[in-house]
């Protein structure tokens, strides 16, 4: 669906020369929804506007629909540009339209009135607001004004939809109701879609692959959930860690570290999922290797219709043993992280 | 009396609001493209050119920085070339069409450049054109900005119309100074305002209701059948032109009234029609008549013709003199110029011809001594004895009456006496009646021998000529033929 290949953006400002990607490469496929994290200044907003060309990359290559988009003249890409929808933090809805008005921007020149009224009430149907057609921006609440904003990106019927922050400027019910929105349309219509967030909750929820970014640095990408649950970079790690709220304040971190203790107390985390959530590991632990085993942390996770358990404790116990024990571990269909 | 000026109030009213809107139109339609101009090279979004965007903006700021009256008569080539004529209410149109463009395109590109950026990203994502980003998404989202700066741009437009009587391009303005200001007449100052106001303040209201209620496409459509009335009272006034026609210019205030008279009299005896352009300025009607935009003046006496010949070459001659009105000196402070204390304050007129008139009668009456070379045009610096230190102010003609109060003696251009309530009886110094100062009937060279012009002359020296004189002038004006 979307290929990107080796994209360099470099900006020069003030004669000093910025990079804003390096040498990213991408593949997205049909239908998916793909979900781009990383913290602000990353560069995902960037990456995001390069996938249509709002950004032109300095290097490398854009491909939508086996289209190579960085190879077309300005009229033909305006007209693939009408294949690609794309929304908005800000909604940048038209204040001087109504909503219907908003929603038949896209389609004047193109339909007769008729054909536009008929398309612009089947979007409205879709993001439910059929009753606000003749109201103004200014009148609806943020929710809404994001609803009136995928229906105008759906107007012309793209097969791509990229979404800029979608929820970061909503509260919580209407994050809810708009990322099940972007996943209805998403199974309805076979759409494809491209979100930038950083907050992971959002990706957690709806997406199905994510890739991480760090510095204009393509770090990690694959599906959310071994992501989630094997995450490979540091990078990676700490943000879960982050989102989950698996880290450790200072002070329990203090406390339970005891100097003079000459046993070996490493703390760990364990990432359970599916059917390794049977395990009894915590038995086999103080059983087996005759540790004791002080759980610090623990919670469950859904991601992507799949329940994942995290686990944070702290095992003490003479130094070979905890070895050993950590061995056994590494053995088990569980993720196993020393912090 | 107050008939004929209600009619000229209306007339006034629809030359006014004629000119405004025209040049409105035309000025907010040029303007709102220079200024996409302007926005569209600055902004990275669309075609950023930095040379483009800065000669644009510095042409706009030039002509953004040249007071208006001074545009107004700098112009005139360009506006003869334009219009075919550098006088008249289409005239005007040109200078105000000029001054509005740059004022309006600095308004569209602020409009513009409000709007958020997001909103041309969401275009450009939509794979909208940039004329469709232009006329869908950034005209619409700013026109409540740019409705604002339109009212803004009309109003400003009726103050600068007032102007356009320079080039005797009537209008309210006009009428407010030649009736009101310079002939105290408190009934049309007052009259003029309120009118003015009602026009400013509908055009503020109007603009706020369009805003508030979104009907910026309904105000536009609306302007389509006001420009077909203003295009058909342009061709009505066409047509309907009279054929045997003489355009004589004279000064607004006294003269019009006589003309008026001599304008009867040449429609009963000779069936001629006199159309009288009313100027305000004393450069404009020989210039006008030079080239061909009026066919005679009765302004000016032979020094100033002879100086306007010597530095502007006109093709123009005198065919005739009229009257002479003589200058004189007045005074609310002294009844006899042996009064006069040292030091005193002696306001004269500021234009060169009136002020060596001036000077001239001050010698005449001993009290100064001019250098001996000097003739008809001497200034206050050819002053070479001033025994009485007497102190000299220079003026604006139409502005001497009104300084009586302040000053000791003040000279007086015959124009401007009876509307101040003077007559030459009351003068201190008068000049005598072999003045050199005879108003003179000046015509192209061509038209010298014109049987019209004979005409002309024979009017403005009939017995109702002269017995209008004499009643407006309050025996201030004896004939000089």
């Amino acid at each position: 669906m979307l290929q990107l290949h080796q994209i360099s953006k470099t900006y020069t400002v003030n004669q000093q020369l910025l990079t804003a990607l390096q040498n990213i490469s991408l593949t997205i496929a049909k239908g998916d929804i793909f979900g781009i994290v990383g913290k602000s200044g990353a560069g995902k907003s960037t990456l995001l506007r390069c996938m249509n060309l709002l950004e032109r990359p300095t290097q490398g290559s854009v491909t939508v629909d086996n289209i190579e988009l960085t190879q077309l003249k300005p009229v033909a890409l305006n007209q693939q540009r009408k294949k690609i929808g794309m929304i908005f933090q800000h909604f940048n809805l038209l204040s001087s339209r109504t909503v219907f008005e908003n929603i038949a921007l896209p389609l004047e020149g193109h339909y007769t009135p008729t054909e536009i009224a008929t398309k612009v009430h089947n979007l409205l149907n879709l993001v439910d607001l059929e009753d606000k057609a003749a109201h103004y921006p200014e009148q609806l609440s943020g929710g809404q004004k994001q609803r009136v904003a995928i229906a105008r990106a759906l107007a012309t019927e793209p097969t791509l939809l990229l979404c800029d922050e979608p929820t970061s400027a909503l509260d919580t019910e209407s994050t809810r109701n708009i990322l099940e929105l972007l996943q209805a349309i998403n199974r309805k219509l076979g759409l494809t879609i491209v979100l930038i967030t950083h907050e992971l909750d959002v990706v957690k929820k709806i997406c199905k692959n994510m890739a991480v970014l760090d510095r204009g640095l393509l770090i990690e990408t694959g599906s959310v959930l071994e992501i989630f649950t094997q995450p490979k970079s540091e990078i990676s790690k700490r943000l879960i860690r982050k989102q989950f709220h698996l880290e450790l304040p200072d002070s329990i971190r203090q406390t339970i570290r005891d100097p003079k203790d000459k046993l070996y107390a490493p703390i760990i985390q364990l990432t359970f999922m599916g059917e390794s959530s049977k395990l009894p590991v915590i038995t086999e632990l103080i059983q087996k290797f005759g540790l004791s085993v002080n759980i610090l942390l623990a919670d469950i996770e859904n991601i992507s219709d799949a329940a994942v358990g995290y686990l944070v404790c702290q095992i003490k116990g003479e130094e070979a043993l905890v070895k050993q024990a950590l061995d056994y571990l590494h053995t088990l269909p569980i993720n196993i992280e020393v912090l | 009396m107050q008939s004929i000026l209600n009619l000229a109030l209306l007339q006034a009213t629809w030359e006014t609001i004629y000119m405004v809107f025209v040049s409105s139109a035309l000025g907010i339609l040029g303007g709102s493209l220079l200024g996409i101009l302007l926005f569209v090279t600055q902004e990275p979004q669309f075609s950023k050119n930095k040379l483009v965007h800065q000669s644009v903006g510095t042409v706009v700021n030039l002509v953004r920085s040249i007071p208006f009256i001074i545009l107004l008569i700098s112009i005139v080539p360009l506006t003869r070339l334009i219009v075919g004529t550098s006088i008249g209410t289409n005239a005007a149109i040109v200078p105000l069409v000029l001054a509005a463009i740059p004022f309006y395109a600095r308004i569209c590109e602020a409009a513009l450049s409000s709007v958020p950026k997001g909103l041309i990203e969401v275009g450009h994502a939509m794979g909208a054109s940039q004329r469709q980003i232009i006329t869908k998404i950034l005209l619409p989202e700013s026109s409540a900005a740019l409705v604002k700066g339109a009212a803004l741009t009309i109003i400003g437009l009726v103050g600068y119309s007032a102007m356009a009587g320079a080039i005797g391009g009537g209008g309210l303005g006009e009428l407010a100074i030649n009736y009101g200001y310079q002939r105290f007449d408190a009934w049309v100052m007052v009259s003029t305002v309120v009118v003015l106001l009602i026009i400013v303040q509908g055009v503020q209201s109007l603009a706020d209701i369009v805003i508030k209620k979104r009907k910026v496409k309904l105000a536009l459509w609306l302007c389509i059948p006001f420009a077909l009335i203003c295009i058909l009272s342009q061709m009505g006034s066409y047509f309907m032109a009279p054929k045997n026609v003489l355009r004589v210019g004279v000064m607004s205030g006294s003269s019009e009234i006589i003309m008026a008279v001599a304008a009867t009299e040449a429609k009963e005896k000779y069936g001629l029609t006199l159309k009288i352009v009313p100027f305000s300025d004393y450069m404009q009607p020989n210039m006008a008549v030079d080239n061909g935009d009026i066919d005679a003046n009765i302004f000016q006496h032979k020094p100033f013709l002879e100086e306007q010949l010597q530095a502007k070459h006109y093709d123009i001659v005198d065919i005739a003199k009229t009257f002479v009105y003589p200058f004189g000196f007045y005074s609310q402070k002294i009844k006899n110029i042996s009064e006069l204390k040292p030091g005193a304050i002696i306001a004269i007129p500021n234009d060169p011809s009136n002020e060596g008139r001036a000077l001239m009668l001050l010698q005449n009456a001993h009290l100064i001594r001019l250098a001996p070379n000097v003739t008809l045009l001497a200034t206050v610096r050819d002053i070479v004895n001033n025994p009485k230190h007497l102190k000299f102010t220079l003026l604006d003609g139409a502005q001497l009456p009104r300084v009586l109060k302040d000053a000791d003696l003040v000279g007086i251009n015959n124009d401007f006496l009876v509307p101040a309530g003077l007559s030459t009886q009351s003068a201190i110094l008068l000049e005598g009646g072999d003045s050199p100062y005879a108003n003179l009937i000046v015509v192209r060279k061509d038209n010298a021998n014109n049987l019209n012009m004979k005409e002309l002359i024979a009017v403005m020296h009939s017995k109702a000529v002269v017995d209008a004189t004499e009643k407006e002038f309050d025996g201030g004006a004896v004939p000089a033929w």
